[in-house]
């Protein structure tokens, strides 16, 4: 049995929204968002910032009138966008050398369990799986993941399968 | 029974994304059930961890309570930022103070500071133009294909060493020469004003032509100033690209800089548009030691490899006459003349002038100008 979020179909979303406000959708929404964002940045103020950036890129889109017929695909759509763009911003600056980093470790490294070893896997996979894994764990279906990362809905589950091939080659190791 | 599942057919039925038939061959093939067990428990471990985790409640409320009344057009902020008791603005003035005394009292203390692929560019631009005196000896590799080497004779396209001579000392002396792979040289140039002599190299059809000039002036771009130019063109552009990658790499023992540009669509119709690029930049002078770079010249796609391997600076005292000269190899066309002030065309002109006229009349004596001038093969 499996225990993870089953998709859901967009339409789900075009009948919720009606009668919702912004309030409602981030009452929905904004769990799933920080928790793709988290996987995305690593860092949780970043992940904040993304929550926040998107929805009030949501607040403006709906003042300007925009369309919102999957409320849920826009949300982590331009979630996705803002993840890639602050990863880009990062990849730009070196923050720290290794060598001059004299911080010491926390003084019980090992009480890990299997799901932070598992995140910290996530985290090391190129950013396009990354992102599909975070957006299939989100709950989201093909054609909301297609659209959030910017590749066709068929290819969604080719890519996402050698995603996860590649996540279990990380995580043998570890095992 | 049905062929069995390929990984993205039995990730579309894990996904519950499949077809009827797809779903039915699973329940009846113990294979595909199995790794279909197999991969729900890969993805319930994914789930777990990237699917956990809730928006911390301060966060939550903040942003929640302001989304209630917050006017959408403007709005910028939603969660509280950081409020700073007022003698806590102290921390960084105190700070400040302390990284200005740092940097004015102990500019050799390791400072741990951020960087950024385009100021190490930058850096790197500027240093290649950087003032300097005596003569600089570099020796590099280059290699360019595409458009560009379609543009050089065959002898001269491919990979090459290249050492390069520049007094700076005096205005447009230099000895640049193109090596293969053999050590033998394919292509120089060598001006030099003191002397007021100008040689150029090039092999073709499995021969070497030297031409000399005598009474040269400085031209207004030396092929060192062309070569410096052409790759702070590379370097600006990269500098503007959107997806630089930066990270530290070792060269030789020398800590230096790897900026990376991944890939880019160039827009069409550009003259010179990159598409991708890397450059290694020394940490401690910013010094250009590889730069490969991919893009499109008139919409014609090239490639350029550049590696630096030495690079020395002598006094101006060391420099020799027959270091800014190139001397003929065994068998080679050696053609003179005198020098204007366009090369180019002092090189065009006295190669039309080696031509024996269609009447089979030699007119290989006399140049452009009329002066007198030699041409022989030497065995």
């Amino acid at each position: 049995m499996a225990t993870y979020p089953a998709t859901r179909p967009a339409t789900t979303d075009a009948v919720e929204l009606r009668g919702l406000t912004v309030a409602s959708l981030f009452d929905l929404h904004a769990d799933g968002l920080y928790r793709l964002a988290v996987a995305m940045l690593r860092e949780p103020d970043a992940a904040q910032d993304v929550v926040q950036d998107t929805f009030v890129r949501l607040i403006a889109h709906v003042e300007a009138g925009g369309a919102l017929t999957n409320a849920r695909g826009w949300l982590y759509t331009v979630a996705a966008h803002a993840c890639r763009d602050r990863q880009r911003r990062l990849a730009r600056w070196l923050p720290w050398i290794a060598e001059r980093d004299t911080r010491r470790a926390p003084e019980s490294p090992d009480r890990r369990d299997g799901t932070s070893a598992a995140l910290d896997a996530i985290r090391t996979l190129a950013p396009r799986d990354r992102l599909l894994v975070a957006l299939r764990a989100q709950g989201l279906s093909y054609r909301e993941i297609a659209g959030a990362a910017g590749i066709r809905t068929a290819s969604v589950g080719r890519l996402l399968a050698r995603a996860l091939d590649r996540l279990q080659e990380k995580l043998e190791p570890l095992a | 029974m049905s062929r069995c599942l390929n990984d993205a057919e039995l990730q579309a039925v894990a996904d519950t994304e499949t077809t009827p038939e797809h779903s039915a061959h699973v329940e009846h093939c113990p294979r595909c059930a199995e790794r279909l067990a197999q991969r729900q428990r890969l993805m319930s471990l994914a789930m777990s961890a990237a699917g956990s985790g809730e928006l911390p409640p301060g966060v939550r409320e903040a942003i929640r309570s302001r989304l209630d009344v917050a006017p959408a057009t403007g709005a910028t902020t939603l969660r509280p930022m950081r409020t700073l008791p007022r003698w806590a603005w102290g921390v960084p003035v105190a700070a400040a103070v302390v990284v200005v005394l740092l940097m004015v009292v102990g500019p050799g203390i390791d400072r741990q500071t951020t960087v950024s692929a385009a100021e190490i560019l930058g850096r790197s631009q500027t240093a290649l133009s950087a003032v300097t005196s005596g003569i600089e000896v570099l020796t590099y590799d280059l290699e360019l294909a595409g458009v560009l080497a379609d543009l050089v004779p065959e002898e001269q396209s491919g990979r090459f060493t290249v050492q390069e001579l520049v007094d700076h000392d005096h205005d447009g002396r230099y000895r640049v020469v193109k090596l293969a792979a053999n050590g033998e040289m394919v292509g120089g140039a060598a001006d030099d004003p003191v002397r007021g002599t100008r040689a150029r190299y090039m092999r073709a059809n499995g021969r070497g032509f030297l031409l000399r000039f005598d009474g040269a002036e400085p031209t207004a771009l030396s092929l060192p100033a062309l070569k410096r130019t052409a790759l702070q063109t590379f370097i600006a552009l990269m500098q503007a690209s959107s997806t630089q990658s930066l990270r530290e790499v070792q060269r030789g023992g020398e800590a230096c800089y790897e900026i990376d540009i991944p890939g880019s669509s160039a827009p069409a119709g550009s003259l010179l548009a990159l598409e991708r690029a890397r450059a290694v930049v020394t940490v401690t002078d910013a010094r250009l030691v590889e730069l490969s770079a991919a893009g499109r010249v008139a919409d014609r796609p090239f490639t350029i490899d550049f590696a630096l391997r030495s690079r020395q600076l002598r006094p101006a005292s060391a420099a020799l006459d027959s270091d800014f000269d190139i001397t003929a190899q065994p068998g080679d066309v050696v053609l003179q003349g005198n020098a204007s002030n366009n090369p180019v065309w002092d090189v065009l002109t006295r190669a039309l002038g080696a031509i024996p006229a269609a009447d089979g009349t030699d007119q290989s004596s006399t140049n452009s100008s009329g002066t007198k001038a030699a041409a022989r093969a030497r065995r």
